[in-house]
């Protein structure tokens, strides 16, 4: 009797076992289908640098040396272009670690006085190629390159390297295809260059992240053979990327290592102290960037401090801090203006008056005529009531093939300004599709890598 | 020698690219402020929502939640908007409740505004001056959304910014007719498409026509009898989810979904239990019920959502649970046949039996699914599969009628008449 009963019970059990055991069987296979595959990079197991400066201090010293030392040459040679060259590739190389634009200055400066000192035929032209670039003075770029292409002597290399700036060019006249064709001849010339960097941000402005990641990846040295500073400007990177798809979490995770690979870095610090806002830590955000922006002193940092505090009610320090970091973007404007309209901008979008706004994002606009800049004149526009010119950068930067969260999520803005309720709602959803924590009540504490 | 000096340099500039240089990755996102209209029977609701840092960043006003910071900001926002009739005549605006509270992100400023036109004033055709933060913020805008509607829908009815022109509502006048007919549309569609309510009335049908003898279903019920367990379950599973149905709507209950979901899949899985092996053996009634009452309340969060229980009031409501009380019976209508006549075979049993077992695999999916987010994939392509239980009907009628004919066929050919 004991032994029906408990047959009984065994045959009730079965009946609730079995779904159980459906579902196991179902979610096992769901995971092994939906199992992501190995991501390129990892955070978790970031190796170490191979040599040089461990920290921003170190790196400091290190480039104040070289700078030192361009100097003195210069000094004692000051007729001869090469020092100056030299000088201002010293310049450069200290600019990576400033909070402002006065080396970049300086070196345009010092280029432009070897220039004069140098031969006909001759001259700084590749750095002076690279730092327009860096400036984003397109048109001078392109001159550079058009001199350095008539030269009687070219290496592969050279040559190699000539096509890759004119892809950048290209890139930032908004032509993705002119610039991967000048990408692809660039290894053409030389089988052994390798344009994965720059393949890389144009996959990531055409919002395909994990091409993006992969092309940083490759992109990337050895770790072995690669300093403590880019190697955790590829961290820096790759947080980006995770940012622009709304993996917070992960993006962190970059950070901090970005941060542990290369201590001290102000950029690297600002990251770290918003992701803390990301995660609901607003007080303990405010705290680290005020030490931040205090220490840098830079004007992104005041700008991202004003952010926060504004968010969290205290306007008056905002203020105080937006005025700081206004008072830096005009200086900076003065010295390199197409290289500060962008942030510029940006403050006056956020903290300024929207005609001025206007005026720098058309200017931003003319300087470098991309996907970005139309957003940005995008962003002005709507300020200004402008409706229709702003649906019409935004339709020119998805012509050029931009794919990024912002750009939809002001296309469903203007759309729901415009009463377009079906097509506001269809931006929103394409918005989502590229981060879908693009309209989320925490996405405005974003002020930095905000792709 | 360009080339080494290119790539040191570039090298540099794929750092700053990085950094100090780099041009913003995009334009930088604002809070901005949201107002939800929601139409009431002579009178609108106004849910304002101000992101509450921009509110003390425009205003400079107090943000510490005391008295006297929220009689500063219903001072601030009556100062700051008025609404009135497309003459110009104004409406009265009451603010119910402010509050400084954190709804989702950074707290924020929200209130809730009463906007009443004055006597013999249509109550849907209104003109707001909105000022709220917008003078003073110029990068400030405020998106007004009609919230519901019979079909759930949020439309955007536009947005204001700095020199926008006040803007103009017109909420279209459904008129209790097909405001009623909406909402029984509401219902149908619900009811169809909620597989997980289908389900357990499918599981709860299954054993119907059948007795329980030893914990096991054995015995037949007669076809009357059959019927009569069928409308009982059905009433009762009516009553269940209508009375939860109209106390959560009409009570304003604030429930959160996602345990009432749980519960409605656990429903189901103990449903399909019971349809294979008898666990509650002739209570059937009871436990439709008992499981209507929670089925109820996932319909009152769909009719909350929809704001049709608010925004016609009882007539909505009506109309919603009628839809669904009519999708229900025309569901029993089209399977309760073929179940009679299949309960008459013995090849029921094991239909019964797989019909049970894929039921109480879904709600096992269901439940792994609500209460960890494990299994999305599998319950969307689950829940396509089921968009076409339609086409499965057609086919158990089939079948059922093949079988029926067949018996028929049976009995004349045989010599003397004869019991199944």
């Amino acid at each position: 009797m004991a032994l029906n009963v408990s047959d009984k019970a065994m045959s009730r059990l079965r009946w609730l076992l079995l779904p159980g055991l459906a579902a196991v069987i179902v979610t096992g296979v769901e995971w092994h289908g939906d199992r992501p595959s190995e991501p390129v990079a990892n955070a978790a197991s970031w190796p170490k640098a191979g040599y040089g400066p461990a920290d921003f201090a170190h790196e400091q010293q290190r480039t104040a040396d070289l700078l030192t030392l361009g100097r003195e040459k210069v000094a004692q040679h000051p007729d001869e272009w090469l020092r100056q060259e030299s000088l201002a590739r010293a310049l450069i190389n200290r600019s990576r670690l400033s909070a402002t634009y006065d080396e970049l200055a300086e070196a345009k400066s010092v280029l432009a006085t070897a220039r004069r000192e140098a031969p006909a035929g001759s001259g700084p032209l590749a750095t002076d190629a690279v730092l327009s670039m860096m400036t984003h003075r397109l048109n001078d770029t392109e001159a550079a390159l058009l001199t350095m292409r008539q030269m009687a002597v070219l290496e592969p290399a050279d040559r190699s390297e000539i096509e890759s700036l004119q892809g950048d060019v290209d890139f930032y006249r908004g032509n993705f295809s002119s610039a991967r064709q000048h990408y692809a001849m660039a290894k053409q010339v030389d089988p052994a260059s390798d344009s994965s960097y720059r393949l890389a941000i144009v996959a990531k402005a055409s919002g395909d992240f994990d091409g993006a990641m992969a092309l940083f990846a490759a992109s990337e040295p050895h770790a072995g053979r690669s300093t403590p500073y880019l190697h955790a400007n590829y961290a820096l990177l790759f947080g980006g990327v995770e940012m622009a798809r709304g993996n917070y979490r992960v993006a962190r995770e970059w950070f901090a290592k970005a941060n542990q690979t290369f201590p001290g870095y102000w950029l690297f610090e600002a990251h770290l102290a918003q992701a803390k806002a990301l995660d609901g830590d607003l007080p303990g955000a405010i705290a680290d960037m005020r030490q931040i922006a205090i220490k840098s002193p830079s004007a992104e940092a005041m700008d991202g401090l004003a952010m926060l505090l504004r968010v969290n009610g205290e306007a008056a320090e905002s203020r105080q801090w937006a005025a700081r970091a206004g008072a830096i973007w005009q200086h900076r404007l003065e010295q390199l203006p197409e290289a500060a309209y962008g942030h510029a901008l940006e403050h006056e979008l956020v903290f300024g008056s929207p005609q001025r706004a206007l005026e720098l994002a058309r200017l931003n606009l003319a300087s470098r005529p991309y996907g970005e800049s139309q957003i940005y004149l995008a962003s002005a526009l709507l300020l200004n009531g402008k409706n229709d010119e702003a649906l019409a950068q935004l339709a020119a930067a998805e012509k050029s093939g931009w794919r990024s969260a912002p750009l939809y999520a002001l296309k469903a803005q203007a759309f729901e300004f415009s009463g377009r309720q079906a097509e506001a709602e269809q931006a929103r959803t394409a918005a989502r599709a590229l981060n879908p924590r693009i309209f989320d009540a925490i996405t405005p504490l974003v002020w930095f890598s905000h792709g | 020698m360009i080339q080494r000096a290119l790539s040191w340099l570039l090298i540099v500039a794929a750092c700053l690219s990085a950094g100090l240089l780099a041009s913003p990755a995009a334009a930088h996102l604002t809070p901005n402020s949201e107002i939800r209209l929601t139409p009431e029977q002579d009178f609108i609701l106004a849910d304002i929502i101000v992101p509450r840092g921009e509110y003390a960043y425009g205003t400079d006003n107090p943000i510490d939640g005391g008295p006297q910071s929220l009689d500063v900001a219903r001072r601030y926002l009556l100062s700051h908007f008025a609404v009135t009739d497309s003459s110009g005549k104004a409406w009265q605006v009451s603010i119910r409740k402010v509050e400084f509270v954190k709804i989702e992100g950074p707290p924020d400023l929200h209130a809730i505004a009463v906007l009443t036109p004055p006597p013999g004033v249509d109550a849907r055709t209104l003109v707001i001056d909105w000022h709220v933060l917008i003078d003073s913020l110029p990068n400030h805008f405020a998106l007004f959304v009609l919230d519901g509607g019979s079909q759930g829908e949020r439309t955007i009815l536009g947005a204001v910014r700095t020199g926008s022109a006040p803007l103009k509502v017109v909420i279209a006048d459904e008129g209790a007719l097909s405001a009623l007919s909406s909402a029984v549309s509401l219902g149908v569609h619900h009811i169809l498409g909620g597989y997980d309510h289908l389900m357990f009335l499918l599981a709860l049908l299954l054993p119907a026509p059948l007795l329980a003898q030893s914990g096991r279903w054995r015995g037949q019920r007669s076809v009357r009898e059959a019927v009569v367990k069928l409308a009982q379950i059905v009433t009762a599973f009516t009553i269940g989810h209508s009375l939860t149905l109209v106390g959560a709507t009409l009570g304003h209950w604030n429930l959160p979904t996602a345990p009432v979901e749980i519960a409605i899949a656990v429903s189901v899985l103990i449903s399909a239990i019971h349809a294979a092996r008898p666990l509650l053996p002739g209570r059937e009634p009871i436990v439709a019920l008992l499981f209507g009452l929670v089925h109820g309340l996932a319909f009152a969060t769909l009719i909350q959502r929809a704001g049709a229980g608010t925004a016609s009031g009882a007539v909505s409501l009506f109309g919603f649970n009628l839809g669904i009380e009519m999708a229900q019976l025309a569901i029993v209508a089209a399977v309760a046949p073929s179940l009679l006549i299949l309960s008459r075979f013995v090849l029921y049993k094991r239909l019964r039996e797989v019909l049970a077992a894929l039921c109480a695999a879904a709600a096992t999916a269901w439940i792994l699914n609500r209460s960890t987010g494990a299994l999305g994939g599998f319950v969307t392509a689950m829940e396509t599969v089921m968009s076409y239980a339609g086409f499965a009907v057609l086919a158990l009628a089939a079948f059922a009628l093949l079988q029926w004919i067949r018996s028929r066929a049976e009995n004349r050919s045989e010599p003397a008449p004869g019991h199944v």
